[in-house]
């Protein structure tokens, strides 16, 4: 079943007059994980905050369940932004560091559901629980949290409001590989649980590989190549999608 | 031996962050490096030309004997003699260790010194790095430059004064992986054809391990195994070891979970008693905890600071282990 | 913290403290005329000697020290209030708003202040509502730069995306995630704004149309004590001593703040 439709999607940053996203048509079935591999500058992150509206776009549409999601009204978005989520690259930079890490997931149930404070810290503790964190990070600050602490709490947020479809923007790349093996992990067992659909994002080919069941290449805004992930790594079709599988082995 | 770290330890705040590292480089050799943020790797590399910031830390002992002379004792004057000439360093970030304000021809220019070919030995450097357009070119400034030709430019400057030793600090992480690539071939090229000796500081196992010759791996401040690189791929003796390469994430693998590490690096200030690996081990035993192993010798080059090195290097790196 | 800024702090402090307990500090009662010791030195009876009616001055020091302070705290606070709504709903929005909000500040920076205050205190009757007020509404310009430039950097980092993804209002995001990351170089721009308002107040106060007796302010003891110069020191020296140490004060601690974050 067909979750999310790109069709025709182009947005041009005026200053610079190129298009980040050139025409682009993208299909994401129910359940799947959808990886989007690229260099950087290639459109990835651009599409992530088109389907979040968090840039606008000049072009095209992007359906979401039959509804186009750039058309959608403000209060109909809301309802959506529920079942939409994005987990960022760098943890570092996508928690406020002034918010205690109970607070900023508190925040979630705050502003959707409008929980009375106790129901509040009981689900926020869920969640934590949910990402394999103890209560203990409940009064913590972002800045006394490992790295790969602070992408499990961006994980637990996105999870917050029981979303089916979660964007992961680069999850892992800014992490260490021990850590990043963790939290593939965890990415993959919560994919399991929740029935999740994921559109994976990254610039790392293993990554991609380890994880998902369909992948796209993207190059200058434009999709190149697009299959399930065995067969486009086993047997690229495009020279773009060559030289990128090329670079991996030096030898 | 042409470099040679001898009980190497550094401290930033009185926390000890190197605490104890001894390592050899021989000549033309290529050895790397590896280990997790704050694992104490770059401190190393820092110590080696003394560039650690003097405010926050200082080496504690240990010494560094280049070609037998101990650098860690040598007077400013004499450290200059060795630091950019013969000694060079290439940091992470290409475009904020380049001068923005000056050409890089005028950048190439002040490492040299005044009565060599200047002209000579720049235009070698540049040819040398793949940056040949630039020779003619004068006028060309930091940014008008792509990610990747600023890091050419930037190993030309390290080249460019004919060293003996060159120490990459996380060359290629900021770059794409179409880009990483050449710089690596451009480095291998390079140790091939000039006879360097490089210490390869990185996170990458993936890359390092494809390119040196020996691989040190650091955990908390320490070097925990050392051996050639394919041993320590097929064969390793510490766990630590064993779960990074588990970790690797390749394109031969096909959604399934990883066999990782649990938990996180502890921070200096809070290291456990006896092995400092010991809470994350999958294969901890009762002694683990009491004393720190030391660093024994396996095979022909091959050390790893595990009591149970043993029985890992006889089983290999089978999955689900 | 610096020695400086412990010293700026202690100042501030100490006369935080006076103002506060003034009726418990005063010797005497403030407006009480005494005929019979007009204009008479320091003593052990009046500790700052008397003014021209024969009040206390030490006791008109402390009452002139909670209007003077809170001119200074109440004429900073309208500023902060009004220079950090506009300046973070124009950085925020951007775009016409931002234009049509910066303009303004450009407009308002042109008058010279004083003036403009003089004019309209002119117009208005000079109390210490209407003082408070029109510092207030002619020095928010600054905060309003500041915080607008830190917001428009701070908007574009992630965690605001992030809010903006889990469906947070603008006016949550402005007021519970912005203004707070923001505030740090306002605080320091608040500390040394405060000195400004109190040198305003005197000034005013001083030139009779800030703070009307028998009231007393520092400013206008000051003002009284400008024609009686010769035949008592005390009227001038001691409000004006009161004044510089104040003003001294929140500067240093400013200074001191802006240390600190500039290391952090």
């Amino acid at each position: 079943m067909e979750l999310l439709k790109v069709s025709n999607l182009t947005k041009i940053y005026p200053k610079h007059k190129v298009a980040a996203i050139d025409n682009m048509d993208l299909s994401i079935d129910k359940g799947e994980i959808f990886g989007l591999v690229g260099e950087s500058g290639c459109g990835k992150s651009t599409l992530a905050k088109s389907i979040l509206r968090l840039t606008d776009v000049q072009r095209g549409s992007i359906l979401y369940k039959g509804d186009d999601l750039l058309k959608a009204a403000a209060r109909k978005m809301q309802g959506i932004r529920k079942e939409i989520q994005i987990i960022f690259q760098d943890p570092y930079l996508s928690l406020d560091p002034r918010v205690k890490i109970g607070s900023a997931l508190e925040e979630v149930f705050l502003i959707h559901y409008n929980y009375p404070g106790p129901k509040r810290r009981k689900k926020a503790a869920e969640l934590l629980d949910m990402v394999g964190l103890g209560k203990s990070y409940f009064n913590r600050l972002p800045s006394e949290l490992s790295g790969g602490e602070k992408q499990r709490v961006g994980i637990a947020r996105a999870l917050a409001t029981g979303p089916e479809f979660i964007i992961c923007d680069e999850p892992v790349s800014s992490l260490d590989i021990s850590i990043q093996a963790q939290i593939l992990n965890l990415l993959m067992d919560l994919q399991e649980q929740k029935a999740l659909t994921y559109l994976f994002i990254s610039h790392d080919l293993g990554v991609v590989a380890s994880i998902c069941d369909r992948v796209a290449v993207m190059q200058s805004g434009r999709i190149v190549e697009i299959g399930l992930c065995e067969e486009v790594f086993r047997n690229p079709q495009h020279s773009y999608t060559k030289k990128l599988l090329d670079s991996i082995s030096l030898t | 031996m042409f470099l040679r770290i001898e009980g190497l330890r550094v401290k930033y705040n009185d926390i000890e962050v190197v605490r104890g590292v001894d390592l050899e480089i021989g000549k033309g050799e290529c050895i790397g490096l590896v280990g997790e943020s704050g694992c104490g790797k770059t401190t190393v590399g820092l110590s080696i030309t003394r560039l650690i910031p003097g405010h926050k830390g200082r080496i504690s002992s240990g010494r560094i004997l280049f070609e037998g002379k101990n650098l860690l004792v040598l007077s400013p004057e004499e450290l200059r003699k060795y630091r950019g000439s013969r000694i060079s360093y290439v940091f992470q970030e290409p475009l904020s260790s380049l001068n923005p304000v000056f050409t890089i021809h005028e950048q190439l220019k002040e490492v040299l010194p005044k009565d060599d070919d200047v002209e000579g030995s720049i235009s070698e450097a540049l040819k040398s790095v793949g940056l040949k357009e630039l020779i003619d070119r004068k006028k060309v400034y930091p940014h008008e430059l792509s990610g990747g030709m600023q890091q050419r430019a930037m190993i030309a400057m390290a080249i460019v004064s004919k060293p003996d030793l060159l120490i990459l600090d996380e060359p290629t992480t900021a770059l794409d992986v179409t880009v990483q690539k050449k710089i690596l071939e451009l480095v291998m090229e390079l140790k091939k054809n000039l006879g360097l000796s490089i210490l390869f500081i990185s996170h990458d196992l993936r890359t390092v391990f494809e390119l040196a010759d020996g691989v040190g791996v650091m955990y908390a401040g320490r070097i925990v195994e050392q051996g050639p690189a394919k041993t320590l791929m097929s064969r390793p003796g510490h766990p630590y070891t064993r779960g990074l390469v588990n970790s690797i994430p390749s394109i031969e693998h096909r959604k399934e979970r990883f066999n990782a590490i649990e938990g996180r690096t502890p921070l200096f200030s809070e290291l456990p008693e006896g092995c400092k690996f010991y809470p994350r081990c999958k294969f901890r035993i009762k002694p683990c905890r009491e004393k720190e192993p030391f660093l024994g010798k396996f095979s022909d080059g091959h050390y790893s600071r595990c009591i149970r090195s043993k029985e890992l290097i006889a089983h290999g790196t089978i999955k689900g282990i | 913290m610096n020695k400086l800024m412990i010293f700026g702090f202690s100042i501030v402090l100490f006369f935080a403290i006076i103002a506060i307990f003034a009726p418990f500090i005063a010797t005497h009662d403030p407006g009480k005329i005494d005929i019979e010791n007009i204009l008479t030195g320091p003593s052990r009876e009046h500790l700052l000697g008397t003014d021209s009616l024969g009040r206390d001055l030490f006791s008109r020091m402390v009452f002139g020290a909670r209007i003077s302070l809170l001119v200074g705290f109440i004429a900073v606070g309208i500023a902060a209030l009004i220079g950090i709504t506009l300046g973070a709903i124009a950085g925020y929005y951007g775009k016409w708003v931002d234009i049509i909000i910066m303009r303004f500040v450009d407009i308002m920076l042109c008058f010279p202040t004083f003036f403009l205050i003089l004019a309209v205190i002119a117009l208005l009757e000079p109390s210490i509502i209407n003082i408070m007020i029109i510092i207030g509404v002619t020095s928010w310009m600054g905060v309003a730069r500041l915080i607008r430039a830190e917001i428009l950097s701070l908007k574009e980092r992630d965690f605001i995306y992030a809010e903006k993804a889990i469906g947070a209002s603008d006016f949550r995001i402005i007021s519970r995630h912005l203004i707070p990351n923001a505030m740090a170089p306002v605080l320091v721009s608040i500390t040394l704004g405060i000195a400004a308002a109190i040198l305003v107040e005197s000034s005013l106060s001083f030139l009779g149309i800030g703070v009307q007796p028998p009231t007393p302010s520092w400013g206008n003891i000051l003002s009284e004590g400008k024609s009686v110069m010769g035949a008592a020191w005390w009227m001038m020296l001691f409000p004006g001593l009161a004044i510089f140490i104040t003003v001294l004060g929140y500067n240093l601690l400013g200074e001191g703040i802006r240390e600190k974050l500039l290391r952090s």
